[in-house]
């Protein structure tokens, strides 16, 4: 889900970019923060991270001994995406497996429900590969399947998340959007 | 209109790991195990949230009070719905988010106009999921309709859950957030909460 979090965190701004009046030194500020969330991508604890929306303050700075950049902390509001163990979402399949399907939800590409995790349901070969159940309900590609979430890892190297998901209970499973 | 998964949990009868084989060139040298990666640490996270929902009977204890996040795994996630979140973090309904991402979409141009500015690569596809999952015409009157629910005893992720899947009836709503039904929620505050979600959902 969604997620607004409050974050201090420490924007360095070198010498050479530092300017006497005072506008010019926040705006250097709040671009450096900018760039800084923008190259983070995602943390573990958090979440993919998505825009940063308030800055609520920009504490004193501090010159760094040995560099001279000028250290400032600094507390702002964010929002980001990350799922939640038992959580109750919606994602669209990309891409279809003889053992179960990879979706997209939000910003995750890899979401993976496993067909010992799709009840009933099995798997029909073919050029449009699917899986289906008895009633005619059709895990396909571009389906939107409502799932909950069994388990997350985080992938440190690539700094993404990956998501396993099952259709195991109630009112879980292939929603039909309405054409019409 | 939504088709239903319709059935109550059926847990795995045998083992605790999930056995499948990927069909994709890079075949796993351990051939039978479903992995995401050579190490095996996800594969050690699964193994006992399974175990843990072996344990429960219909609906599953999906979760299980924190039991089945393994801290020992440094890459598994130990946050689920129903437990608190620390001060710094908020939970949003997706029509709230979506508000959010929104009005910075629109700022976009004037902000990209700076050829410093630079923004999440994520932000686009947050956007999008934010957009299409967004049930409702008006975030506020929505969360204030959840107010009593929080009021009742249940958490923020679980509020926003509920306000993000819309459930029609209370059935659903325990049978996804199955912790409810051990908390003796307020049946009647729940039932009224739900009928007036329903009335500021957005016509399909």
């Amino acid at each position: 889900m969604f997620l607004k979090v409050q974050l201090p965190w420490n924007v360095i701004i070198a010498a050479e970019n530092l300017q006497p009046e005072g506008l010019m030194l926040q705006r250097e500020i709040i671009v450096r923060l900018l760039s800084d969330f923008a190259v983070k991508k995602a943390t573990k604890d958090l979440g993919y991270f998505l825009a940063v929306t308030t800055l609520e303050k920009i504490g004193e700075g501090k010159v760094r001994q040995h560099t001279g950049d000028v250290l400032f902390p600094v507390v702002f509001n964010a929002i980001t995406f990350k799922f939640f163990n038992g959580e109750i979402l919606e994602g669209v399949v990309h891409k279809i497996l003889k053992h179960g399907v990879f979706l997209r939800c939000g910003p995750i590409e890899n979401v993976y429900l496993s067909n010992l995790k799709m009840p009933d349901y099995r798997y029909v070969p073919g050029e449009n590969a699917c899986f289906m159940n008895d009633k005619m309900s059709k895990i396909g590609k571009d389906v939107t399947v409502r799932f909950v979430v069994i388990g997350t890892k985080w992938m440190e190297a690539d700094r993404e998340f990956q998501a396993l998901v099952s259709l195991e209970g109630d009112y879980l499973g292939p929603i039909s959007s309405p054409d019409i | 209109m939504s088709e239903k998964g319709g059935k109550g949990a059926s847990l795995l009868s045998k083992g605790g790991s999930l056995k499948g084989k990927d069909d994709s060139a890079t075949k796993s040298s351990k051939g039978r195990k479903v992995q995401f990666s050579k190490e095996g640490a996800f594969e050690s996270g699964i193994s006992s949230s399974l175990t843990s929902l072996k344990s429960g009977g219909k609906g599953g204890k999906v979760a299980n009070g924190g039991k089945s996040s393994q801290s020992k795994d440094p890459h598994s996630s130990d946050q689920r719905v129903g437990k608190k979140l620390s001060e710094n973090i908020k939970c949003l309904m997706d029509c709230e988010a979506a508000d959010i991402l929104q009005g910075i979409q629109e700022q976009m141009v004037m902000l990209s106009r700076d050829s410093t500015f630079k923004m999440p690569i994520s932000f686009d596809k947050g956007l999008q999921y934010a957009k299409n999952n967004s049930k409702y015409t008006n975030p506020q009157s929505t969360r204030r309709v959840l107010e009593p629910l929080a009021k009742c005893g249940l958490t923020d992720s679980e509020v926003c859950v509920i306000g993000n899947v819309c459930p029609e009836t209370i059935d659903e709503v325990f049978a996804l957030l199955p912790l409810l039904k051990e908390r003796n929620v307020d049946r009647q505050v729940l039932k009224d909460s739900l009928s007036e979600l329903a009335k500021l959902r957005r016509p399909v």
